[in-house]
């Protein structure tokens, strides 16, 4: 029997599916290597920042590079949650898989880190309102309950900051991206059962004598698997290069001292929304909180058929990401800081009471 | 013993590189050229202070024309900005409920179905992964 057209469809994405975690290593690699062109014309210092990243845009391939490191860390994150979603309904049970998803979501959080970090390189005035969130919350919060949070906030201040947070953004956060992805791609199943049947495949034929053997691409592409993979990644770098051409990265006015009149990415906003009702303190709890009930979902995930608790914990989860982030930018901005400051009595510059 | 010619993979990687080049040099030339939103900093010469605008060591006259200007004020310079990624926030979110929407209907059983490949029905292990490849 022929299956409908509805049901071709539906095999197409499962088909599809499986092979985003390929798609993530692309978007990777060209965050990576755009990332690396970009940095031989920022200038990581207080004075020279803003006029490098002036002239980054000003410069139509310089601006396409940095379009493109944004548009592919955005999709990364985009297809991020797809794959999530995929690993999700097909139910992360079994060592392996339990071990892929978790390292799966200290990946998702690092690149979150790693995203941040970068926005406050902008040097513009979303870098400066993300960067106040961050000086506020870990010196006016956070330095309450930890000792040592002061001594971080101020590790991450005054002239050589920005230079850290480039350090942080170029060679550390990355290093451990890759240590993270390596050992995610060692653990998940799906990875392991597209390369092995390949490799087996590649090592069999070619010692093979008698008949002329086909070439490593043609015996690579006899697996649909490394076809699909191949035509998704193709479309998802089509779509990066077009957005990359049509629609700028966003780039603000220099910072204005004191204020918050920006919002930040997308998907990030749900936090905003929190932070909307409740102050700054959720920019510190909500993060462990998601991360929290991400790592439990295998734990409550059933190898049954049927939805149990972790398919239900993961879906309230990416709900809970998706109606907040989509009130918060709906809503009015808010100024956070600016109200965190009025409350503190901390003046535009970190110290001292303003006595309003 | 096979003898494999030291550039077999050279075709590969010099097609791969034209494809990237095929894709920069256009953009190069197409890609818009991002001016900023004018503002009264940028046109001056004060300097950048994401690390020490909350820290001590900045006074209001070394922050220049940054410091001070009345909040409305820079409000509406940023807004413009502000409300088109509001608006590009929006579509991603729209593209990514669609997506999510797809994903979950193809790997949710449809009545009548056979075929065990969703969060109701399976796959439950690598088993049926290995299948779906």
């Amino acid at each position: 029997m022929t299956p409908s057209f509805s049901e071709q469809i539906f095999t197409r994405i499962r088909q599809m599916g499986v092979v985003i975690g390929g798609v993530l290593l692309l978007l990777l690699i060209g965050s990576f290597v755009s990332g690396i062109v970009l940095s031989f014309f920022y200038v990581p210092s207080p004075d020279g920042v803003y006029q490098s990243m002036q002239m980054i845009v000003g410069v139509p391939l310089l601006s396409f590079i940095r379009n493109f490191h944004y548009w592919s860390s955005d999709l990364l994150v985009f297809l991020l949650f797809l794959h999530m979603t995929r690993v999700a309904l097909t139910k992360p049970t079994g060592q392996s898989r339990k071990y892929a998803w978790w390292f799966g979501v200290v990946f998702l959080f690092v690149i979150g880190i790693e995203m941040t970090i970068g926005r406050f390189l902008r040097a513009d005035q979303e870098a400066y309102d993300a960067y106040t969130h961050f000086f506020l919350g870990t010196s006016g919060i956070v330095a309450g309950y930890v000792p040592f949070a002061a001594d971080i906030a101020n590790f991450f201040s005054h002239e050589t900051a920005l230079f850290r947070f480039f350090i942080l953004h170029s060679v550390v956060i990355p290093v451990g991206i890759v240590a993270l992805a390596l050992v995610h791609y060692i653990f998940a199943p799906t990875f392991r059962s597209m390369v092995f049947p390949m490799k087996k495949a590649l090592e069999g034929s070619s010692s093979a004598a008698s008949a002329p053997a086909p070439s490593r691409w043609k015996r690579l592409l006899a697996f649909p698997s490394m076809r699909n993979l191949l035509a998704l990644s193709g479309s998802v770098l089509l779509v990066v290069c077009t957005l990359s051409i049509l629609v700028p990265a966003p780039f603000f006015p220099s910072p204005f001292a004191g204020l918050e009149v920006t919002k930040p990415s997308w998907w990030i906003m749900w936090i905003v929304a929190l932070e909307n009702v409740w102050g700054l303190m959720p920019i510190l709890l909500a993060p462990p909180v998601l991360m929290l009930a991400l790592l439990l979902v295998p734990v409550y995930t059933k190898d049954r058929p049927g939805p149990d608790l972790g398919t239900a914990l993961y879906a309230g989860s990416i709900a809970v990401i998706l109606v907040l982030g989509m009130w918060a930018t709906n809503a009015p901005q808010v100024a956070h800081t600016e109200h965190f400051r009025a409350e503190a009595g901390i003046d535009a510059h970190g110290d001292g009471h303003t006595g309003h | 013993m096979s003898f494999r010619h030291p550039f077999s993979g050279m075709r590969s990687l010099s097609i791969a590189l034209l494809l990237v080049l095929g894709c920069f040099a256009p953009a190069s030339v197409l890609a818009h050229t991002d001016e900023p939103v004018a503002s009264p900093a940028s046109e001056g010469s004060a300097p950048l202070h994401i690390p020490t605008q909350i820290g001590k060591e900045v006074s209001p006259q070394e922050s220049g024309p940054t410091f001070g200007l009345p909040r409305d004020t820079v409000f509406a310079l940023v807004q413009p900005v502000v409300k088109q990624e509001d608006e590009r926030a929006n579509i991603r979110y729209v593209f990514l409920i669609a997506a999510l929407g797809f994903l979950i209907a193809a790997y949710v059983p449809r009545s009548g179905s056979e075929e065990e490949t969703s969060a109701g029905q399976g796959p439950t292990n690598e088993e049926t992964h290995t299948a779906a490849i």
